[in-house]
């Protein structure tokens, strides 16, 4: 019978082994999959480039290519606002033909022809020219290394705005070709070398931006016969001679794919929105190519450099990944990002960790038993406060509130812990001398809530005539004005309060849990040997909850660092790098909030997201894992029992 | 003429609601809508955050003509809707701009022919700021200047509202900016037309919501902050606006919008999957039938956009065939 | 004074400063919403102006201030009447100000559309059109009997439910028999198709009927004008509820109170969410965190019991246990596109090719739906369950463990009969603070499931009652959409407050439930060491 039992109970278990096992293991794997299912997501962002011949060029590709035709003279179809041409004709001059047709509401057309030439003197022969695709600027590189651009968007006729010595070593140009949005110009030479220029803005210029060498990228051991921009995106094909081909891409000065046609170029296209490249020799036999190049703009570079982008005046760290139109340069650097999001939560936890173990710490060991049954519960009610909750009175509650008293609020910085030392001036007679006193002891707090109470009463009554005679009546004026600091209603203090907020009661919660289960006999004999409640608080009880501590404050920086709707609502979303106490930040987990909807699925932002929560995972993680180790040695130090 | 001049003289008070101060009437020449039998099932609408009110209140008109159709609304950014409609989650797109070209591409490869537009409201995208602002307009060229980064209009970077051609206690503030983010049609079509395609500050407070621009500009005095019209509460203003520098200034009213002449005035679209030759489903059909009819335009009154004239409607239903 | 210092007392004062702080916080926070959302049921009187130039405007008195660059001090209004002056919100120099009132007669009533009406009454007109004595007595009279006959007509409007819901059954039927070959089951579909016509036939009768009652209905109507004198003709089924605030004593106005509660709790949202109830939304979020916590709890304690009891002990539980600690850390966003990305595409899209594949590309499980955020935010609170049950299995001493072993109890039975036991507390801990999570998770459900509008619930009358596909209404989302996202932001600002109210509420109901019941346990079995 007994026997029977004792089997029962054994197969019972080894079943219930085995059911846990498989389970727990079957839970491990699933949460952990889902890091791999991520970061599988991110990685084809760093596959590199393929092409596949086609076995035959179909009709239209042959069509297609035999349009182009590099003679002298280009022209351009202006959509449903005419065409214009230029050609270049002897003596250095281009003449230029223009159609425009005007469209009015009712939709009558107005058709008008304009003729002129371009007769600028230059400083060397044109050796080849672009007419930009919008038909707004034509670019002319010379033999002798200079670079001329003339801008024909104007009602009047066309107007030279600069010539440029590109190269000092008088190189000759040899191609030439906007990049998609027609505000970059690449420049190819006789070196073989393949640099893009666009007008920057220079000091003393004037109204008008000048060329300057933005990119240098991949070039050819040959001269570059001819340059073909991607109608896709800002890559260009790069040709010489011998019928060797690049493609590369400007943003990210990627090498994207070599090619070799093998025979001499005559004429190339692009076609299927550059997701096919057709050549063709000067005897019309045609070669196509299936171009797979999946995220041509994405480079270490791009991700963590600085770039120069298109219209910027100097290389900068930016994000700003989309546009209503196909032709905008994404911008998608991750550093503001990661900077945000490391700003927000050092300030959160600035903060938050004070607070909260300190108050943990006063919970566990000094409070009343008879209090702490209710103080406890309020602040994991805190603890279950909803984010979205937080994040929407932090945003329209708090921060206009802290726009208006910014200056209270510093006062009470200083006046809070100057009323707390006259109060524990004030506490200790009280304390000591008196019954009354004596039975205070374990309810302290609760004379400390009316003192903030006051405190911040008195700091905002304070601010009013102190702005008034101080900072001219108002303080973000005078900070703009004398400091050049500049106060952004969305703030870091706001989120530092409101991430602080989130984070409180969570590191409150485990701390205390960890310090309330250091067993008594140790306290006890702290006590016993005549240490102070604070010397046994201090050193006896918090050096053995170390462990749990530890882990309190790294669940509190995971939720801080992962925080999605509090630093989406609280904040302004402004990817700025810079330290200010006034500025807002972007922070990675709100930046995948706000661009995620957005992002077409397996697109370069969508996978460029999935990599910034794969950054996100792991910067958490090596912080996790430093304070797991740190706690593992503490554990060994201090030993539970 | 004479009203305008009155409102000059009133208080700053009348400034706030001047902007919309005359309630817009719907073309009497719009067909009523009538209902009809069969409609039933479920619809489901993902896009534009821009149209999600509106598409909202057509849903409630519309459930109270088909008690029993299942409308499901989701609205967090025109760049939502094609994701949405080629998966096949939403039969109605809501678009606060057309589609991009990757998007029609990428519609085309799934179904074989393109999507199909249909403007259903108008839309005057307003620069709104404090009520308090004195401010009296600004140009596009201005307001470039105070947005963009690179400022392709070309005006030299204005910080504070002195430079913006404000005097008075508020001229040496500098200028707080309010924008969406950048899933939003309304972030698109400024960056394209105010900014000719150029990049936004880095100090742009992007807001999840129009709503939250509006409320950011309202606690704000030095603040500027564009978004749909029909946003505007009595906390802000519209400032009326002009393409060029020194241009002939328009308020963001119907008639202006009509007419071409207020420069940041849109079509709202919905987008459907329709096959060529073969006519929608029942459900949304009707819908889209009810929306560009009398009740359905005076619910775009209602939301504070701008209804269709009669024709327009009329060229607009004939997508539908 | 030296061994005051040294003594450390003012450190336990600093100490105690601190957890003032706190509690001060906290405090603030539930005063804050409190006091923006508690005023708002309350019928406000109403007041009228006349201005320097002579117009009146009445509305409610919402806020004072002043202006910000002239100091120049002034009243924020309610105007209301949103289809006659576009805005419900006004402000008023207090200097314009000539004359205040406050007209016995003046109505507040709620509407279906456009907002409130604030205005005086002018006519009436009766049940076929004629007009009667225009005072609130009868008008009170009218409208209690067009609701009356309104609510008479609920019965045909559910005979229609039911047909339509039939005709919505055989399409579906008709759709899969033509998936699987329309030639070949002609005759079925032809018989479907029949039926359905049939249906559809009835439908339209009903509804002829009901639109016929309806224009009936809409014949009693009132006409009022507002202030300025702008008359406006209202049918009155277009009004919710009727007041005369400034002629109503205290005790009416509590009972108005009580019963915009009982709207707020039971109704369904109207004006793009901005009025009227939230039950949907009320209903959707406990119903998903129910569903949340049947997925998360019993696998994030399995896991942890594995993890703790029965793993060896070594560098692979020590990595994953790192990795599960790392996870918890992990945005909830990055959740949410998972769980799009894997449930909503890969499982749900696989679900519809298997069993629904004739109304593809339309997708019952392969779009967002209850099912789906609750399995998402269950994945994400997994992790929590799982280090804080962790966490009270490893405080418990190993002497209590061995104890039980030495007695001959097995693995199992020492597990279930002593560990689980002692260590509930600590997994009720770890289920509360899960919840909360999850109650309060608003970024990952916008991908998975999460609406703005969805008044059909996800749990009805309907086979199988249980709709796990239908999308659903949050009350988390519900604040982030109106409160940013609402184009009337002043007026839906108070409605965002109360909507934050309840969510505070349900939150702190579960919680204390837990939090009860977790110090309950810890009484029954915690031993003293001491």
């Amino acid at each position: 019978m007994a026997s029977r039992i004792v089997d029962k109970s054994r197969r019972n278990d080894r079943l219930a082994a085995w059911i846990i096992k498989a389970g727990g293991l079957f839970v491990i794997v699933a949460v952990i999959g889902i890091l791999f299912l991520i970061a599988k997501v991110s990685v084809p962002l760093f596959y590199s480039a393929t092409a596949e011949r086609l076995a035959e060029v179909p009709a239209e590709l042959q069509t297609l290519v035999a349009e182009d035709s590099t003679g002298t003279s280009q022209s351009r179809e202006l959509g449903e606002t005419g065409s214009i041409r230029v050609q270049l004709i002897s003596g250095n001059q281009f003449e230029v033909q223009r159609q425009l047709v005007e469209k009015d509401v009712l939709g009558n057309e107005k058709k008008t022809g304009q003729q002129y030439r371009l007769t600028d003197p230059l400083p060397g022969n044109i050796s080849t020219f672009w007419l930009g695709r919008k038909g707004q600027s034509l670019y002319a590189g010379t033999d002798n290394g200079w670079l001329v651009r003339w801008d024909l968007s104007g009602e009047g006729e066309g107007r030279l705005i600069e010539t440029v010595q590109a190269f000092k070593d008088h190189r000759r140009i040899t191609a030439l070709a906007t990049i998609l949005g027609d505000y970059s110009l690449a420049v190819g030479d006789e070196k073989g070398q393949v640099t893009t220029w666009m007008p920057v803005s220079k000091p003393g210029s004037g109204e008008d931006k000048h060329l300057a060498l933005i990119h240098r990228l991949p070039g050819l051991s040959q001269p570059v016969s001819r340059l073909l921009a991607s109608p896709r995106d800002k890559s260009l094909a790069v040709f010489d001679k011998q019928g060797t081909i690049k493609m590369v891409h400007m943003t990210s000065e990627r090498l994207l794919l070599e090619l070799k046609a093998g025979m001499p170029v005559a004429a190339a296209a692009f076609a299927d929105r550059g997701r096919k490249l057709v050549v063709s020799s000067a005897d019309g036999k045609a070669i196509a190519w299936k171009l797979s190049i999946p995220h041509p703009e994405v480079s270490f570079s791009t991700l963590f450099g600085k770039v120069w982008y298109e219209g910027y005046d100097k290389p900068e760290y930016v994000w700003q990944s989309s546009a209503a139109t196909d032709d905008f340069e994404p911008k998608i650097s991750l550093m503001p990002l990661v900077f945000g999001t490391f700003k927000a939560t050092l300030f959160a936890m600035l903060f938050a960790v004070p607070l909260a173990l300190l108050g943990a710490l006063y919970t566990s060991q000094f409070m009343a038993p008879s209090l702490k049954g209710r103080i406890k519960p309020a602040v994991e009610i805190m603890a279950a406060v909803p984010s979205v909750v937080v994040g929407f009175l932090a945003g329209l509650w708090l921060a206009p509130l802290m726009d208006e008293h910014i200056l209270a609020l510093f006062i009470s910085f200083v006046m809070v812990p100057l009323m707390l030392l006259v109060a524990i001036f004030a506490w200790r007679p009280l304390a000591e001398n008196t019954a009354f006193g004596r039975r205070l002891k374990g309810y302290e707090f609760l004379g400390m809530l009316p003192i903030v109470f006051v405190t911040l009463w008195l700091s905002w009554k304070l601010a009013i005539p102190l702005e008034a005679a101080l900072f001219g009546g108002d303080l973000k004026q005078w900070l703009y004005g004398t400091l050049g600091v500049n106060y952004d209603q969305r703030n870091s203090i706001v989120i530092a309060v409101a991430l602080g907020f989130a984070v409180i009661p969570i590191i409150f919660t485990i701390a205390e849990d960890a310090l309330s289960n250091v067993p008594r006999n140790l306290s006890a004999a702290s006590l016993a040997l005549g240490a102070s409640r604070w010397q046994t608080a201090w050193r006896v009880v918090l050096p053995s909850a170390l462990p749990g501590v530890f882990s309190a404050i790294m669940i509190g920086f995971g939720r801080a660092v992962g925080e999605t709707m509090i630093v989406l609502m609280a904040t302004g979303n402004t990817p700025i790098m810079s330290w200010s106490l006034f500025n807002g930040l972007r922070s990675l987990s709100a930046n995948i909030a706000v661009e995620i909807p957005e992002a077409p699925l397996f697109g370069t932002l969508y996978r460029t997201l999935f990599l910034s929560a794969v950054l996100l995972f792991m910067l958490t993680f090596i912080i996790n894992t430093a304070a797991e180790l740190l706690r593992q040695r503490f554990r060994k130090k201090y030993g539970r029992y | 003429m004479l009203k305008k001049s009155v409102l000059a003289l009133c208080a700053t008070v009348c400034m706030a609601t001047a902007a919309h101060a005359e309630k817009v009437k719907v073309d009497a020449k719009l067909p009523a809508y009538k209902a009809t039998s069969g409609v039933s099932g479920n619809l489901s609408s993902i896009g534009s955050d821009t149209l999600n009110n509106l598409m909202t209140y057509w849903a409630e008109g519309f459930k109270k003509k088909y008690p029993n159709v299942n409308i499901q609304i989701e609205g967090k950014g025109s760049s939502t809707a094609p994701p949405a409609l080629i998966a096949g989650t939403a039969q109605l797109g809501p678009m606060s701009r057309p589609m991009k070209g990757k998007e029609i591409e990428d519609f085309e490869k799934k179904y074989g022919y393109k999507p199909t537009k249909i403007g259903v409201a108008l839309d005057s995208l307003a620069v709104f700021v404090n009520k308090d602002n004195p401010i009296k307009s600004l140009s596009l060229d201005e307001v470039d200047a105070i947005f963009s980064k690179t400022r392709k209009r070309g005006l030299p970077e204005i910080t504070t509202w002195q430079q913006a051609g404000v005097t008075g206690a508020l001229a040496a503030k500098p200028i707080s900016l309010f924008g969406r983010n950048s899933a939003s049609g309304t972030y698109g079509y400024f960056k394209e037309h105010t900014l000719k395609n150029g990049d936004y500050k880095n100090t742009v407070k992007e807001q999840p919501g129009s709503a939250s621009v509006v409320e950011g500009v309202a606690k704000d005095i030095a603040a500027i902050g564009y978004s749909g019209i029909g946003y505007a509460t009595s906390g802000v203003k519209a400032v009326p606006l002009s393409d060029k520098k020194d241009g002939t200034v328009y308020e963001a009213n119907y008639a202006n919008v009509l007419s071409g002449k207020y420069p940041l005035a849109r079509m709202l679209y919905i987008y459907v999957a329709k096959k060529p030759g073969q006519p929608l489903p029942k459900v949304t059909e009707e819908f889209l039938k009810f929306a560009l009819s009398k009740e359905g335009q005076q619910i775009v009154v209602k939301d504070g956009y701008d209804p269709l004239p009669a024709s327009a409607a009329a060229e607009q239903l004939k997508a539908l065939k | 004074m030296k061994n005051y210092w040294k003594r450390g007392e003012p450190m336990v004062l600093a100490a105690g400063a601190t957890l003032a702080l706190i509690l001060f916080m906290t405090l603030t926070l539930l005063a804050v919403i409190l006091g923006n959302s508690l005023g708002y049921f309350w019928v406000k009187d109403m007041v009228q102006l006349k201005l320097k130039d002579g117009s009146l405007i009445m509305g409610q008195l919402t806020a004072t201030g002043r202006h910000a660059l002239t100091d120049v001090e002034r009243l924020q209004l309610k105007v209301g009447n949103r289809d006659l002056y576009s805005q419900d919100f006004r402000w008023v120099d207090d200097s314009e100000v000539v004359e205040r009132a406050k007209p016995d007669d003046a109505y507040l009533l709620e509407r279906r559309e456009h907002g409130n009406f604030f205005g005086f009454l002018k006519e009436l007109k009766g049940a076929e059109g004629e007009p009667v004595t225009a005072d609130y007595v009868t008008l009170m009279k009218l409208h209690t009997a067009v609701l009356d006959k309104q609510r008479g007509l609920k019965s045909i409007k559910k005979e229609m439910s039911r047909l339509n819901q039939a005709s919505e059954q055989l399409r579906l039927k008709i759709q899969k028999l033509e998936y699987k070959g329309s030639e070949v089951n002609s005759a079925a579909i032809a018989v479907l198709a029949e039926e359905r016509a049939k249906l559809t036939m009835a439908f339209d009768a009903l509804n002829e009927q009901l639109n016929q009652k309806q224009a009936e209905l809409n014949k009693t109507a009132a006409v009022f004008s507002d202030a300025a004198g702008t008359s406006k003709e209202l049918p009155l089924l277009e009004i919710v509820k009727i007041y005369q605030p400034n002629s109503m004593s205290a005790v009416a106005k509590a009972g108005a109170y009580l019963g915009k509660i009982r709207e707020l709790l039971f109704d369904d949202p109207r004006e793009s969410n901005t009025e009227g109830g939230l039950f949907p939304a009320i209903f959707g979020t406990i119903l998903m965190v129910l569903l949340m916590s049947v997925f998360s709890l019993p696998f994030g304690v399995i896991a942890a019991i594995y993890l703790r009891e029965y793993a060896r002990e070594g560098r692979l539980v020590q990595l994953v246990r790192i990795a599960v600690n790392n996870l918890a850390g992990v945005p909830s966003i990055v959740y949410g596109v998972f769980g799009l990305g894997f449930f909503v595409y890969g499982i749900g899209g696989s679900l519809d090719k298997l069993f629904f594949p004739e109304r593809l590309p339309t997708p019952v499980f392969g779009t967002g739906g209850i099912l789906w955020a609750s399995l998402t935010l269950a994945l994400l609170t997994v992790p929590v369950v799982i280090v804080a049950t962790e966490e009270s299995l490893a405080s418990i001493p190993k002497g209590i463990r061995e104890g039980s072993l030495a007695l001959g109890a097995t693995k199992f039975q020492t597990l279930t009969k002593v560990l689980l036991p002692m260590a509930t507390p600590g997994i009720m801990t770890g289920l509360v603070l899960s919840m909360a999570r999850a109650v309060g998770e608003v970024a990952p459900l916008m991908l998975v499931g999460v609406v703005k509008l969805a008044p059909t619930l996800p749990f009805d009358g309907q086979f199988p009652f249980f709709h796990m596909d239908r999308k659903f209404m949050h009350l988390g989302f519900h604040i982030f959409d109106v409160g940013f996202q609402s184009p009337n932001v002043e007026a839906a600002k108070p409605m965002v407050y109360v909507t934050t109210l309840l969510l505070l509420l349900i939150v702190i109901a579960a919680t204390s439930l837990a939090i009860r019941f977790r110090n309950q346990m810890r009484r029954r079995y915690t031993t003293s060491h001491f």
